[in-house]
């Protein structure tokens, strides 16, 4: 007969107990912490080092308007831009990797980010010679919207092929994402060739990424629908846990696996394709935060995805203090700094884990 | 708060775009963003007043000295305030809109100067930039000695009509020609310095060229942008190629190399396409 | 209280898999499907369990499982698969504890946070909890997943309504000791009242445990009903293709199979 003893919830350590949640909670609790003070450290940094910032924050007598502009309509916007965007980017990452059930997946392989890049790519290159009043109405928000509808028919488009009697097949998005990347890099190469050298240019850097066109009109467009996206994803952590033992064993759990594909895929279409929009193309942070989240507190989603969320916040805050200075007066495009550190971190992830990539 | 909404309408209400009587003669925190622009303002000898600039603008050599704000295009609504200006002079191509919108909240006046590839393009420049700084009769002068430059180029152009056939080469890609149709600077200089640009009929821009065009097209010498790398290693290369070669120009290995600010319409135009003018002149009388 | 499958076709394509299927299984007692590679028997638990798109009617204590809540379903029934994949570096507890995911009626918590412990003790894995399931033996694993199929549906009778484990050749990746503890496990499940559905590959196992054996091929039904007639030597013979030679069992009485291998005969002659 089978012992019925056991060990009480609390007592041992969690090693011998393998319950990783108060690790993962002691770490969100730093994770916020850290946030707030990069939030209030990225306001007192940047290239105009000498900028009164405590004084414009509480409207003093005798602040500059350059100080009052450099804290109220530069960094402000592009703090709190800076944050939403990398939490975007973050926890879309680790829910792609818990829907395709692999530590690699991107936030990019539901299609919104090629199709992101080919909205904006259209909007760079035809915005000219769209009607006046078109131009007039959208203003440099043109490409911003561009890029977020573009995300979306992506999206919708590779859903509707990888969907079938209610089933979508992750298997099927990732091969068809990879067929939309082609099809849109070649819809690209014939744009490129009409367009002008400055719209080249505009095209390059849109795709380098940077969080230093964020105003906030653009702020205010954006935060809503990033803010709702991140407050509906930790509802996933059940449904990505358990999918970790597969579709079917998941549905047996009492995950409504179709249903829940749906919300994912949703989710992180809205999010990033709010996030690429404003900022253009970012990578990276997608792999490495969740990553990293999962070596310290495990893979159990139920905090990785809040914790991902903080520290994909803190991250792009911290590529984009040194894009802000590294070059100053002039600015590096997060997107190589981000670049330079995600991939070799990507290929040290890589070598790590050998035997867990089996595709 | 008040101080944000008074200077926001000030702001408002002085609206620089592309606007009439703008002077700024104290103005000695000056931002200049573009390099004909800068080039300007050194040639009316104003450049005491210049406190940064843009990638773009690399000459003279004191200017490259000056510390950089970012590519013309891409500014950096902070990197730009970060050194203080009390006036920004831009080519009406630099962006982006928003940290112009940025710039001009925090109430930096900013004056746009049009962009252009032709002889009145640049005389229209130095009038703006001129204006803006202050020193009008500083300009006239520059503007006259100027045109006195442009006339005597236009006589030693008049020469026959069958102008010597040109095609401007931007870069080598893969064995193709990225070459410059009608509308840039490249076409300007040419069309200065009394050539025929083979391709300004067929396309705008800077567009990769396929073989039968240029074979078609017919040049009489190929020009290309001296800079990075081995002139005499490109040179072969170029001349090297499939439809160059059934070229006269390939025939002849009529190679030349222009200075990239050749390309960029500023004070110093005059005299560069009086440099190709010679060049290419050299070129038909030794055929 | 029943499991009550009627008329269960399942169509792959142009291959008619399963033809007109009924099994029952009663609560209580342990059932086994069992028939050779290509019956049909996985997909008939597979459609059972809402698995594959069926025709016909499936009800569990009453009720239609066709398009039934997930949840529900899930607080009356588990599964246990023949094997598990698992995606990330979970500790054995965190992969047991996700047998709690849809919820569990005991309706107190400390009870709740108890199950995984009381699991993995009842499957012999007791301090197995902080170890990563990835560097456990196949069969570690195995068991690994009946705790965690254990948590999920761990009193076989709830409200008066029993619940319902479903085995899909459970015991293939266990040695000897271990496949004896995982049918006695379930056998004990189906004592308390639960109900045991299995797919069975082990004839003798399933002489040993189950009550109701319902013999496939060639996706329709042979044979049905208790051990002892439905495992007769004609039957088996004729759905597995080879010969059997049918003992009982000295200890209980059950049949004792042994395949008769026509070219073995030759080498035991003594020497």
């Amino acid at each position: 007969m089978a012992s019925t003893t056991f060990i009480p919830a609390h007592s041992g350590t969690v090693r011998q107990q393998g319950d990783r949640r108060a690790r993962s909670r002691m770490l969100t609790l730093c994770l916020a912490a850290l946030l707030v003070t990069a939030m209030l450290l990225s306001l007192g940094w940047g290239a105009a080092s000498d900028t009164d910032v405590i004084g414009a924050l509480l409207s003093a007598d005798g602040v500059s308007v350059r100080d009052s502009t450099i804290v109220w309509d530069i960094r402000l916007p592009r703090v709190l831009t800076g944050v939403l965007v990398g939490a975007a980017l973050a926890v879309s990452g680790a829910i792609m990797q818990g829907l395709f059930r692999n530590p690699l997946a991107d936030p990019g392989l539901v299609g919104v980010s090629a199709g992101a890049g080919f909205g904006a790519v259209v909007a760079i290159v035809l915005g000219g010679s769209a009607p006046l009043w078109f131009q007039a109405m959208t203003g440099y928000y043109l490409v911003p919207l561009a890029a977020f509808f573009g995300g979306w028919i992506t999206t919708l488009l590779l859903y509707s092929v990888a969907t079938r009697n209610g089933r979508t097949s992750v298997a099927t998005m990732l091969l068809a994402g990879i067929a939309l990347a082609a099809l849109t890099g070649a819809l690209t190469g014939i744009l490129v060739y009409y367009a002008t050298d400055d719209e080249l240019r505009d095209l390059t850097f849109w795709g380098l990424g940077s969080v230093a066109g964020a105003n906030w009109q653009k702020f205010w467009s954006a935060a809503p629908l990033i803010i709702i996206c991140l407050f509906a994803a930790p509802f996933l952590a059940r449904s990505l846990n358990a999918l970790a033992l597969g579709e079917a064993a998941a549905g047996h759990l009492g995950i409504p696996v179709q249903r829940m594909k749906r919300i994912a895929i949703l989710t992180v279409a809205c999010s990033v394709g709010a996030a690429v929009a404003v900022t253009g193309g970012i990578g990276f942070v997608g792999i490495v935060v969740p990553h990293l989240l999962r070596l310290v507190q495990g893979p159990d989603h139920k905090g990785l995805l809040i914790n991902s969320a903080l520290l994909g916040g803190v991250m792009l805050l911290l590529a984009d203090a040194i894009s802000r200075t590294v070059i100053a007066p002039a600015e590096m495009p997060i997107g190589i700094i981000t670049a330079i550190i995600g991939g070799p971190f990507f290929l040290w992830i890589l070598m790590r884990n050998r035997s867990l990539v089996d595709l | 708060m008040m101080i944000r909404t008074v200077t926001m309408i000030a702001a408002c209400v002085a609206w620089p775009t592309i606007s009439p009587a703008e002077r700024y003669p104290t103005a000695d925190a000056i931002v200049s963003v573009g390099s004909p622009i800068t080039e300007i303002i050194y040639a009316l000898g104003e450049e005491n007043r210049i406190i940064a600039r843009d990638t773009t603008s690399v000459f003279p050599q004191e200017a490259s000295e000056l510390p950089d704000v970012g590519y013309m295009r891409r500014l950096s609504a902070e990197g730009v305030l970060s050194v203080g200006p009390d006036l920004i002079i831009a080519r009406s191509t630099s962006g982006p809109e928003e940290a112009l919108d940025q710039l001009r909240a925090a109430a930096v006046p900013i004056v746009f100067v049009e962009d252009g590839f032709t002889p009145e393009a640049v005389l229209a420049s130095v009038d703006t930039v001129g204006e803006a700084l202050g020193v009008e009769e500083k300009a006239d002068a520059l503007i006259a000695k100027l045109t006195e430059d442009f006339a005597e180029l236009e006589q030693k152009r008049v020469g026959g009509d069958d102008p010597i056939r040109v095609l401007f080469a931007l870069s080598i890609d893969g064995g193709r020609l990225n070459a410059s149709g009608r509308g840039t600077g490249a076409d300007g200089i040419i069309k200065l310095a009394g050539g025929m640009n083979v391709m300004a009929d067929t396309f705008e821009g800077y567009k990769l060229v396929n073989d039968e065009a240029i074979i078609l097209a017919a040049p009489d010498v190929i020009i290309m942008m001296d800079g990075r790398g081995d002139h005499g290693g490109r040179a072969e290369e170029v001349l090297a190629l499939p439809s160059v070669s059934l070229t006269p120009a390939g025939e002849n290995e009529a190679f030349i190399t222009i200075p990239g600010a050749a390309l960029g319409f500023g004070p110093r135009t005059p005299q560069l396409a009086g440099d190709l003018l010679v060049q290419l002149e050299t070129l038909s009388s030794g055929e | 209280m029943a499991l009550i499958a009627r008329n269960i076709s399942v169509r792959f394509g142009s291959v008619q898999i399963l033809r007109n299927v009924d099994f029952t299984a009663e609560a209580g007692s342990f059932s086994a499907i069992i028939g050779p590679n290509g019956s049909g028997k996985t997909t008939l638990l597979r459609a059972i369990i809402g698995e594959i798109p069926y025709e016909g009617r499936v009800s569990i204590n009453g009720q239609d499982t066709r398009d039934a809540n997930s949840v529900l379903l899930a607080k009356q029934r588990a599964v246990l698969a023949q094997s598990t994949q698992l995606a990330f570096p979970f500790t054995v507890f965190e992969v047991v504890r996700l047998g709690l995911t849809a919820g569990v009626a005991t309706g107190d918590p400390s009870k709740t946070a108890e199950l995984p412990f009381k699991a993995l003790a009842r499957v012999g894995l007791e301090g197995f909890e902080g170890r990563f399931y990835a560097e456990l033996s196949g069969g570690e694993k195995q068991r690994v997943q009946l705790a965690r199929v254990l948590a999920q549906i761990w009193l076989p009778v709830l409200n008066g309504q029993p619940r319902w484990l479903f085995l899909d050749e459970p015991v293939s990746s266990l040695d000897i000791g271990h496949q004896l503890m995982v049918m006695e496990i379930a056998a004990d499940y189906a004592k308390a009242g639960g109900g045991v559905v299995a797919v069975m590959h082990d004839l003798n196992l399933t002489a040993m445990f189950a009550q109701n054996v319902m013999l496939l091929a060639d996706g329709h039904c042979l044979a049905s009903g208790a051990p002892g007639e439905v495992l007769t030597n004609t039957t088996l013979s004729t759905a597995y293709g080879c010969s059997l030679a049918i003992k009982t069992a000295p200890t209980d009485g059950a049949p004792w199979l042994l395949p008769q291998a026509a070219q073995l005969t030759q080498h035991r002659t003594p020497s």
